[in-house]
């Protein structure tokens, strides 16, 4: 349900309200066996979901700058997940990672002039949702296995949100007429102020060495988080033609 | 980077494994937040993770058997344990074995096993590679196709504390009653190589890959933690295993 609303010849005003109901969904069980499993769909759950929200834009149509500005406020709810092995979360419901809270898109786009175009797209929102262990128990095990001392205990899944998410895209695009068709240079710059966007983050124990007797003995001394980020920024420059 | 894990309240994890002929002992320990820190001092590490003041029965048909609270260190398998029986896991009792604990705090915890079947190394073969001076080794035993089984295979080099290869497995992809392991070859003449077979409950046998899921999961984005399989019970939610475990373990030292 929403409604749109012209304000002066320039502005665009877009607002949504949205309920959706979520069926059919499916997921993996703690712990799934996913190799050589002749039961494979032993290790799946079936359950459904919610989700709901609101949309907000502003849209400039006309004159020299124009864009748009767009801010999403979003839940998303999955559970009551039942399979032949096992239930998740014995049927509860929980965030799936994806559950962006918050989303601010801004996209503006800027004719210099007949022959160059600049442009400026910038997105910021709530992290995604991750699943990392609460606690921890060491295990001695039977003979003849490792004396572990971190075991990672997982409880609720998803509770952890990574840090929030950002980038800034910036191009231009200079257009050519060449008498034998078209061409344009497009230089651009993904990710343009470099942030590190956690992908993923990950626990890991630092060791310190102990000497125990004539040995040299690593024993954990903390545990630290560390994250992993993927795209860096990347300049690109693009040639297209067409003759 | 500094994160904020969600709160965590300490568990009691319990480790305790039935071996006919050996003593009745177990493990009673407190599980920590994920970024509590370590005691710098091996006692004090002890003194932080074992649990005292708890008692103990372990029962079995008509009898009980009651574990003291005592630092254990087996002789044979270098084990700690906090809570022993000088009593022996008999060798023939088919029924079920039941553990209570009440610890001072006045949590009760509870959990059943059973002794699984004996199980026996047919034969340790140790293969020459065709191509240079490697060897490795295969390990045979005999599955009963009429039950569900569930074993755990470690391989250890020179000593039981160089593991070499450690995996869990059950009978369902086989359709014969043999089965056979091997090894890489990796492996020079000299070499001492202690193979055990392990016979498991299904119990264990999910405890162990839910502890090796949730120790592999993290780091890997594609994969799917675990949460811990465990068959002890209590108001508390205890972490941990009893279960009643055969096994075989032989030695083979690498000749030509």
């Amino acid at each position: 349900m929403g409604f749109s609303y012209l304000l002066g010849d320039q502005f665009l005003i877009n607002n949504e309200y949205y309920y959706k109901w979520l069926n059919n969904q499916i997921d993996f069980i703690d712990g799934a066996e996913l190799f050589a499993n002749d039961n494979l769909e032993e290790e799946f759950a079936f359950g459904d979901g919610y989700a709901y929200g609101m949309e907000w834009s502003v849209e400039k149509q006309q004159g020299r700058l124009t864009g748009w500005v767009g801010y999403t406020l979003a839940l998303i709810r999955r559970g009551n997940f039942r399979g032949v092995k096992d239930d998740i979360m014995e049927g509860r419901y929980f965030p799936p990672r994806y559950d962006r809270r918050h989303d601010i898109s801004v996209v503006a786009t800027y004719e210099l002039n007949k022959r160059m175009t600049a442009s400026a797209t910038w997105v910021f929102g709530s992290g995604d949702l991750s699943w990392l262990p609460s606690g921890r128990f060491t295990l001695q095990d039977v003979q003849g296995a490792e004396f572990r001392t971190v075991i990672p205990i997982y409880g609720d899944r998803n509770t952890f949100r990574l840090p929030d998410y950002q980038r800034l895209d910036l191009g231009l695009v200079i257009k050519f007429f060449p008498k034998w068709g078209e061409s344009d240079l497009t230089i651009s710059v993904y990710n343009a102020y470099d942030y590190r966007n956690a992908y993923f983050v990950f626990l890991e124990p630092e060791f310190r060495d102990v000497e125990v007797g004539n040995e040299i003995v690593e024993i954990p001394e903390r545990i630290v988080a560390k994250q992993q980020s993927l795209f860096p920024i990347i300049p690109s420059v693009t040639w297209n033609f067409k003759f | 980077m500094d994160i904020d894990l969600p709160a965590y309240e300490n568990q009691t994890v319990v480790e305790s494994y039935l071996i006919p002929g050996q003593p009745f002992f177990l493990l009673l320990t407190r599980s920590f937040s994920y970024f509590d820190p370590f005691p710098v001092e091996t006692t004090q590490f002890l003194e932080d993770l074992l649990i005292e003041g708890a008692e103990v029965v372990i029962s079995y048909g008509d009898k009980k058997v009651v574990l003291a609270e005592q630092l254990f260190i087996n002789p044979f398998t270098g084990k700690l344990y906090n809570y022993v029986s000088p009593q022996l896991v008999p060798e023939d009792f088919t029924s079920e074995f039941q553990l209570e604990i009440r610890t001072k705090e006045g949590e009760i915890i509870t959990s059943t096993t059973f002794i699984p079947k004996p199980i026996i190394t047919d034969s340790l073969v140790v293969e020459k590679s065709d191509i240079d001076t490697l060897y490795r080794i295969l390990a045979y035993w005999t599955d009963d196709p009429n039950e569900d089984n569930y074993f755990r295979r470690i391989l250890n080099i020179g000593t039981t504390d160089s593991v070499y290869v450690d995996f869990t497995l059950d009978d369902r992809l086989l359709d014969s009653s043999k089965i056979v392991v091997g090894s890489g070859f990796d492996f020079i003449i000299g070499d001492t190589l202690i193979n055990t077979i392990f016979h498991v409950t299904k119990d264990y046998y999910d405890f162990a890959n839910s502890v090796f899921i949730a120790e592999s999961s993290n780091g890997n984005p594609f994969s799917q933690p675990s949460t811990i399989r465990s068959n002890v019970k209590g108001a508390n939610n205890p972490l941990g295993i009893f279960s009643g475990i055969t096994l075989d373990q032989k030695t083979r030292v690498v000749s030509e």
